[in-house]
């Protein structure tokens, strides 16, 4: 039975229709690829990061700084 | 063969067209045994092929080998369509699906051999799709134990028993249909 089962599996693969290979390719003609990971960021985009960042700490400085000013005010 | 998928992921269609010229036997192979008619393991084998060009980008040669790559895509869209209800239903209905140009019996091809391979389908139909998957995994050629239990995610213990498993339930299930 061992070998009849060999045997029938053997037996039970699929062959590839003729010109499988060529349909598929003809198929990714129109198929776009997908990346991979995110694109490592330009000198500019870490440039403009760096600026957002440090505008952004400048203005949390300049508000506790009145805040604190006008707590001592008061 | 790695260059293969570098060039593919270049968006390179002769190697992509070269890829799965030396695939596709195996593929087609490999969804036969797990017991698929011909014009489903078509349709899986176009879709496996597709979503490598797709995704060739997103190949890491430190985790798996492009043949074992490509085997994994078929092994999980072939798992997605057999765990399908109407598929479920199909096999117990006892359908047998028609065959397509691809695998239509030589002219010497007798009788009895086509039946025997219906037997075989539906014997298959009865077994789980993840048993399914691993007969049909151990029967390729150059797939080694370690690369049969990364496909299948687990040990290459736990491949043996499951294999050894797969078999014996099959061999009652013929059996029990002989009777």
């Amino acid at each position: 039975m061992t070998e009849d089962l060999d045997r029938l599996l053997a037996a039970q693969a699929l062959v590839p229709p003729q010109g499988f290979a060529q349909r598929v390719t003809a198929l990714t003609r129109t198929i776009p690829q997908r990346n991979s990971q995110p694109q490592p960021l330009r000198p500019w985009q870490w440039a403009s990061l760096g600026v957002g960042a440090g505008l952004g700490a400048f203005l949390l400085g300049e508000f506790a700084l009145f805040a604190f000013i006008a707590g001592a005010a008061h | 063969m790695h260059t293969d998928i570098d060039k593919i992921a270049a968006g390179d269609h002769i190697a992509f067209s070269r890829f799965v010229d030396a695939h596709q036997g195996r593929i087609f192979g490999y969804l036969g045994r797990m017991g698929l008619d011909s014009a489903t393991a078509e349709d899986i084998a176009q879709e496996t092929f597709l979503r490598l060009w797709r995704n060739a980008r997103q190949f890491d040669a430190k985790l798996a080998s492009p043949a074992t790559w490509i085997l994994t895509i078929a092994r999980n869209l072939a798992l997605t369509h057999l765990a399908r209800p109407s598929r479920r239903v199909e096999i117990m209905d006892g359908a047998e699906p028609p065959d397509a140009a691809c695998d239509r019996p030589r002219p010497d091809e007798a009788l009895q051999t086509k039946q025997q391979r219906a037997r075989l389908r539906m014997a298959l139909g009865r077994l789980a799709p993840a048993d399914r998957s691993l007969l049909a995994a151990s029967y390729i050629e150059d797939l080694g134990l370690a690369e049969i239990a990364r496909l299948e995610g687990c040990t290459t213990g736990a491949v043996k028993v499951r294999l050894h498993r797969a078999r014996a339930r099959l061999r009652e299930i013929l059996e029990k249909d002989d009777d």
